[in-house]
């Protein structure tokens, strides 16, 4: 039968052998740290200047080091840092400064159309800052106007736009309009972002029929840029229950979300 | 509360200095890194000096300081491990010559194995190796300044010195290790 490995006494000479080279090697440590003498002046004088230069930092260490201690301080000193600085930091954002509203009029000539007239009515239709009229020559002849609308909601303007041109084709002067939003880069805080986003709508409902507070939903939801609000509107033992279903108008829409009140109170999602 | 006094704690920290920044060396990778624990447990008790109540205790209480110093310094010190193990340990001035220096050198070059087998140490099972095996603190008294039990010590100790023989065995002193001792940059033989 051979020997057990675990018990046999090679081994347990060469265990022995290594707590002698361990015990030997912990002195010879006592006595390595030993030779360079520990010098207590040098340290409280290191000490007392940097106590001194460094109470500031201290405070700063002492802050991190609680942090380190209390995550979740730390976590919400951070989204309270986060917030402010969404509040209060300006972001770069697009928005739409106004309309750009161009009525071409193929074939049209000074000399046939009153071009000008035709650009003070839309001047005046559109409530336009200005109208620019630009003639071109040759064969096909022809005129473009171009009238500068302020920002507001899109719908109103593409409405009258489109009247406006479908008038002219009545009266015998082929027209077409085109509404384009004019886009600029503006810097603001989220608040003031959100608040540029946000049309609110203010509803009385009192006396009013369901039908009718629908359709007047439905018309000023229309005039804040959103197309084909589906408003259905029920009222049930003295409450009444909305739901309002509307797609935002693409880039450059006048608004992206609305707020609607109904007698003063918003009656929620 | 008023602010601490340094000559106050100067007064206090003479008699157990010496020992406690040995102490400090000894726990850590190398001397320097020891003198910046023992820097860093004087700057800790100077800031907490106004809550010693009893003067007399004052050695429990700043070994106990700077064990937690150690401890801290211990998980937080990721890097720390890439320092390297030993730089100055065995003292700054020449080299002894002759006779002496030999024994000077296998005298560092044993400090340095033991240093490394001592850094892959848990540190509260470092702390109880150096403090019995090289300070001569008793069981009880390590307790005290562990804040734990004296089984608990027991315990630190004798995984300690078994994970420490285990590492003299990979090196060649045991049965795990090769027949022929290996002889290393350290200098195991």
């Amino acid at each position: 039968m051979s020997p057990d490995p675990g018990t046999s006494p090679d081994r347990a000479a060469r265990t022995s052998r290594a707590a002698a080279r361990l015990a030997a090697d912990l002195a010879a440590l006592q006595r390595a740290t030993s030779e360079r003498e520990p010098d207590m002046n040098r340290t409280v004088r290191a000490l007392r200047e940097r106590s001194r230069r460094g109470l500031q930092e201290g405070r700063l260490m002492s802050l991190w080091n609680s942090l380190r201690v209390h995550p979740g301080r730390a976590a919400a000193g951070a989204a309270v840092a986060l917030v402010l600085v969404l509040l209060f930091v300006p972001l770069s954002y697009t928005r739409t400064a106004g309309y750009e509203v161009r009525v071409e009029l193929p074939g049209a000539s000074l000399a046939s159309t009153p071009v000008v007239q035709i650009a003070q009515q839309l001047k005046g239709l559109l409530n336009a800052n200005a109208v620019s009229v630009a003639l071109r020559e040759g064969p096909g002849g022809g005129a473009t106007l171009v009238a500068r609308v302020p920002a507001g909601p899109r719908a109103p303007v593409q409405a009258a736009a489109d009247g406006y041109a479908r008038a002219l084709a009545g009266k015998g002067v082929p027209a077409r309009a085109e509404v384009r939003p004019v886009v600029e880069r503006a810097l603001g805080s989220v608040c003031a972002i959100a608040a540029e986003r946000l049309r609110e709508i203010r509803i009385e409902a009192r006396g009013k029929t369901p039908a009718q507070i629908e359709q007047e939903i439905r018309a000023r939801l229309a005039e804040v840029g959103f197309v084909n609000p589906q408003v259905t509107v029920t009222k049930q033992g003295g409450q009444m229950h909305i739901e309002v279903r509307a797609d935002a108008v693409g880039k450059g829409a006048g608004a992206s979300q609305a707020r609607i009140t109904v007698d003063g109170t918003h009656p929620g999602k | 509360m008023e602010p601490p006094d340094w000559r106050r704690l100067i007064e206090l920290l003479e008699p157990v200095y010496r020992q406690a920044a040995l102490t400090a060396r000894r726990l850590s990778r190398s001397s320097d890194d020891g003198d910046d624990l023992m820097q860093e447990a004087v700057l800790r008790a100077y800031e907490k000096l106004p809550s010693l109540r009893d003067v007399s205790r004052f050695r429990a209480w700043f070994y106990a300081i700077l064990l937690t110093v150690h401890r801290n310094r211990s998980r937080r010190s990721f890097w720390r491990r890439f320092v390297p193990l030993e730089d100055r340990r065995g003292g700054d001035g020449p080299e002894p010559a002759g006779e002496d220096g030999a024994d000077w050198e296998k005298t560092r070059v044993a400090a340095r194995r033991v240093a490394r087998a001592l850094a892959e140490l848990p540190a509260v099972q470092r702390e109880a190796v150096v403090l019995f095996e090289i300070e001569g603190f008793s069981i009880e008294e390590i307790g005290s300044l562990q804040g734990a039990s004296v089984s608990a010590v027991k315990s630190r100790l004798a995984r300690g010195r078994d994970r420490l023989r285990r590492h003299y065995q990979r090196l060649g002193f045991g049965p795990e290790g090769a027949a022929v001792p290996v002889l290393t940059e350290e200098g195991a033989q």
